[in-house]
């Protein structure tokens, strides 16, 4: 057979991030490569909670959202709800913008004015999506720009082994090949250090010009290539899944809850909740992470409980030669901002824009891993925030997590916040700025000061013009349907 | 309440730096008294007669009207910059605003055109931009505010006249409360206890005390340097310009053009810009390479028509203030850092000076924390301008020492990594601080022949005969529509024209 002109791309491994990258490659090369997925590795198990970015991916696929939504369980997602983090504090990181600039200043500087004032009104209320999700109700963004509805955006909850099966079946259609394999060897070049080939256990030699890593942690390809270990950094090491009943009108969002020995999620999808604990293996048994996962779930979970380790960290290079990792072998951040699809998805597309031409990629190589490095440190420094601001201490991991070196520009990040509600954003950044307003107030950062052009307006119209965008949000979000209605 | 805010604000210098940063002041902030002492004995440079577009979101905050603005500064509108024989003598190309053609399928337009160029196709990048297409042919129009438009594409900025717009600018401030002071400052008077300013004292012996100072001084930082010691960080390594030589004509050669000029010569360059009334020329060159004789020689013998004024010289050096806003002092201008106007940077430096004193307005407990991020920003904005600015005399093709030198020199890793980039398949990743976008990357790198090796593989992916379709399409839409525009000299007869406009033609 001949080589196509984009060459053969070989993908290795089974989950979210093989099928993503399949899927994306196939509709990015149309037909130029010849593309072959070996199926191997644990297969996706579990719920994704996704960031609106993700549906751009989508549309770059052509896949039909409904259509998706229908097949995969999914509900809908308008951020997500952090509690016990500090007793007594809650708060949504919700999809779009926290009340409206006013005379070109951001709104979280008159928030901070009238909370110095005494006015104890929590930010979430001018939230219009966390108003909205609080409500149980949803909105898929209005297109038109003068409704408060215009500045929403919302993500998904996936099943992820559904989720998989659609981005399989989008990709097989694009022609891409699919086998079950075990990789018995990694073939180099002795010269270059290029894979040649990998060979399977049942003897088959696979041979591409562009090796895929999607086997996750395993990093069956690319595991020769140093691992930088965040684990001085961000204290969990393991998780345990269980899956309970699907509780009756779910919000659209996603449940991050922190207790004395990590933190919990609970992701709602259509027919059950996606839910567990992620922990550090050293302080809590996974007996003792089994039964606090348990804690409040509806019937105390369905089925067995799944454990899963996690090694924060990065690849020092992503790509390295023909070979790229994406996913898990690439790296990973334990994932209480739901960053974990994003970094797929960023990947994928960095390579799609990156693309190389069979035999040369030295150049893209380097900027591929600029690019990706940059992006996984500032999504690393989000999780870093989370422990280094939680106020618990009934758990050795908090303490871990609180007293964590912080990295310097995480530190400075915080340091311009605390001091006047600076919002720094680098590039690469994988959350928007209201996401780090959010996040910063909502666990208790409170700016010192605010800017002073705030006091350009007496504090009577500020209260005012407050209330009346609380109203506003308030009636808006009353008037939708609830997200179960909303529901394709 | 914050119970310490700034009342007093003083700007040092006026010119350009100067009354843009009282115009923006007096309208943004209240209850703050703004003061401005310049003295009608210094001359102001006015090195930056051309702009780039953001200048017209500064003209919106103002709220000043255009034509009024255009028509007070006898002035042009601006679509691109043509770079005349900055590779082979003869050479010639646009960097217009605006961005080139459509993305297909994520896929970014000038792969498409790089194909066709590897097939043989001659048709140049220009003809997908409509601010480029307009510029060659001498047109203008007002941008249509419907996106379905291709006149919604067009982008423009605009030569003036620096000297009348601060002037303007002077009329604006002083209507909203700005203190206009005559005077020099001839002493500086730091706070023992922490080194501040506490006040300036003028020659004829006033005090002026403040609790901000703006320095627009211009180069020699009367505040930033002079009184409070910042230090200067040298690009002279990388640009080493450090003269220029202005000199205005009479109208003449190709006449009032929609865009600036910028020509290549021995050691360094000359600049075109084409007003209402005359035309604004100048030489910016390397003293080591060229003596200031013949810089004025070389620049007469390039005039349109009849100098208008004798030769004004100016000194300066390239490169950046190592802190720009230090204690209570902000420079803002030439005060804070230069780079020579190859790219119409100057007004524009300005304008992200204020806009970002505004974002981080102090209180009279002047925070290190807002010190260090408008530091941190300027920096950080500045280098990337420095980098494109490198990046037009690195990659030069001419023959002298100067250009030889330019050519071999080291650059920054940062440039170096972005050309290499475009070298191998035509691709940018950009920074979102940098102010010029990826078409402005685009232009300037294939402008000064830094031709992509290979174009993006996957555009070989979409169907030939319908791409090229796709393209014809819409370089004959660009053409149509930029066919259909009144001439630039027609439509400020019409729009903006100042009385000396009418007397020229």
């Amino acid at each position: 057979m001949t080589v196509p002109p984009l060459g053969r791309v070989a993908i290795i491994g089974g989950g979210v991030e093989a099928w993503m990258t399949a899927a994306g490659l196939a509709r990015a090369t149309g037909g130029q490569a010849r593309i072959r997925v070996v199926e191997t590795g644990p297969a996706a198990t579990g719920a994704l909670s996704t960031l609106p970015s993700l549906r751009a991916f989508h549309a770059l696929l052509g896949l039909d959202e409904t259509a998706l939504m229908a097949a995969t369980g999914a509900t809908y997602k308008l951020g997500s709800r952090f509690s016990g983090w500090t007793p007594g504090l809650s708060f949504c990181d919700a999809f779009g913008e926290i009340g409206a600039n006013l005379e070109g200043v951001g709104f979280h500087h008159y928030w901070t004015r009238l909370r110095q004032a005494g006015d104890v009104t929590p930010l979430d209320d001018y939230s219009l999506a966390a108003v909205i999700a609080r409500l149980g109700r949803f909105s898929p963004p209005d297109p038109d720009p003068r409704s408060p509805l215009s500045t929403l955006a919302y993500g998904l909850h996936l099943d992820a082994a559904l989720y998989v099966g659609v981005l399989r079946g989008l990709a097989l259609k694009g022609g891409v090949a699919a086998s079950a394999g075990e990789v018995a060897q990694v073939i180099r070049d002795s010269e270059t250090g290029n894979i040649t080939a990998v060979a399977l256990t049942d003897g088959e030699r696979v041979e591409a010009e562009l090796f895929i890593d999607c086997t996750g942690p395993a990093a069956r390809l690319i595991g020769d290539e140093p691992f930088e270990d965040w684990s001085a950094l961000l204290p969990a090491d393991r998780a345990v899944r269980i899956t309970a009943e699907a509780p009756r009108d779910a919000p659209p969002l996603t449940e991050i809850e922190a207790v004395a020995d990590g933190w919990r999620w609970r992701i709602p999808l259509r027919d059950r909740l996606d839910s567990g604990l992620t922990y550090r293996a050293g302080l809590t048994t996974d007996e003792a992470a089994v039964k606090a996962a348990r804690a409040g779930l509806p019937g105390q979970g369905l089925g067995e409980p799944q454990f899963l380790s996690l090694r924060n960290g990065r690849r020092t290079r992503a790509m390295v030669g023909n070979c790229v990792a994406i996913g898990g072998a690439a790296g990973m951040v334990e994932a209480m901002d739901c960053a974990d699809v994003h970094l797929i998805q960023s990947g994928v597309s960095r390579l799609i824009a990156l693309f190389p031409r069979p035999g040369g990629a030295a150049v893209a190589a380097q900027e591929y891993n600029r690019l990706g490095a940059e992006t996984i440190e500032r999504v690393r420094d989000r999780a870093i925030l989370h422990y280094r601001c939680a106020g618990r201490r009934d758990g050795p991991i908090w303490d871990l997590g609180r007293e964590a070196p912080v990295p310097e520009k995480l530190a400075y990040r915080i340091a311009q916040f605390e001091s006047r509600g600076r919002v720094v954003m680098y590039d690469e950044e994988t959350f928007l700025e209201p996401s780090w307003i959010a996040a910063f107030i909502g666990h208790g950062v409170l700016p010192g000061r605010y800017d002073p052009l705030v006091d350009r307006m007496p504090v009577e119209r500020i209260r005012a013009t407050a209330e009346r965008m609380r109203a506003i949000f308030r009636q808006t979000a009353e008037r939708l349907p609830t997200h179960a209605e909303a529901l394709p | 309440m914050n119970t310490n805010p700034v009342r007093k604000v003083l700007i040092v210098g006026g010119g350009t730096a100067g009354w843009m940063t009282a115009a923006a002041l007096s309208k943004v902030l209240k209850g703050v008294e703004i003061t401005l002492i310049e003295s009608d004995q210094i001359a102001t440079v006015g090195v930056g007669e051309a702009t780039i577009p953001p200048i017209n979101t500064f003209n919106q905050i103002l709220g000043i009207d255009e034509a009024d603005f255009m028509r007070s500064t006898k002035a042009s509108f601006k679509l691109a910059i043509e770079f005349v024989d900055w590779t082979a003598p003869g050479s010639r190309y646009l960097h217009p605003f605006g961005g080139f053609g459509l993305d297909i399928e994520a896929i970014k337009f000038h792969q498409f055109w790089l194909k066709a160029q590897s097939q043989g196709s001659t048709q140049p990048l220009d003809d997908f931009n409509l601010s480029a297409t307009a510029a060659k042919l001498g047109k203008f129009m007002l941008p249509s505010k419907d996106p379905g438009q291709v006149l919604s594409s067009l982008k423009y900025a605009f030569h003036f006249d620096a000297g009348l717009y601060a002037r303007y600018l002077r009329d604006y401030a002083e209507k909203r409360g700005v203190i206009r002071r005559e005077g020099k400052v001839v002493d500086v008077c730091l706070r023992g206890e922490d080194g501040f300013i506490a006040s300036v004292t003028t020659d004829g012996g006033e005090v002026i005390e403040a609790d901000l100072f703006i320095d627009c001084s211009g180069f020699r930082g009367l505040l930033i340097e002079q009184a409070l010691d910042t230090g200067f960080e040298d690009w002279g390594h990388w640009l080493p310009n450090d003269r220029a030589v202005a000199m205005p004509c009479d109208t003449g050669g190709d006449g009032l053009t929609p865009y600036t000029r910028a020509t290549a010569d021995k050691a360094g360059w000359r600049w075109r810009i084409p007003l209402q009334h005359r035309t604004g020329n100048g030489y910016v060159y390397s003293s080591q390479h060229l003596s200031d004789e013949d810089a004025v020689a070389r620049l007469r013998a390039t005039l349109d028509g009849p100098a208008r004024a004798e030769p004004n010289f100016i000194k300066f050096r390239a490169g950046r203030r190592k802190q720009i806003w230090v204690k209570n002092c902000v420079a803002i201008g030439l005060a804070s850092g230069f780079l020579e106007p190859l790219e119409s940077t100057s007004i524009h430096m300005i304008q992200a000076g204020i806009t970002k004193l505004l974002a981080l307005f102090p209180d009279k407990g002047f925070d290190p924390i807002e010190i260090a991020e408008y530091n941190r920003l300027t920096i950080l904005q500045t280098e990337l301008i420095r980098d494109f600015i490198i990046l037009h005399f690195k990659a030069n093709e001419r023959p002298e020492p100067y250009w030889q030198r330019a050519r071999e020199m080291a650059i920054p890793e940062s440039l170096q990594r972005k050309i290499d980039l475009f070298a191998a398949r035509g691709r940018l990743f950009q920074s979102d601080y940098d102010l010029f976008a990826e078409p402005s990357w685009i232009a300037v790198m294939l402008g000064q022949n830094i031709r992509p090796r290979n174009y993006d593989p996957l555009v070989d992916t979409l169907d030939e005969t319908l791409v090229r379709g796709q393209m014809q399409r819409l370089a004959a839409l660009v053409r149509q529509t930029a066919d259909a525009l009144p001439s630039h000299e027609a439509f400020i007869a019409r729009y903006c024209a100042a009385p000396e406009f009418e007397k020229t033609r």
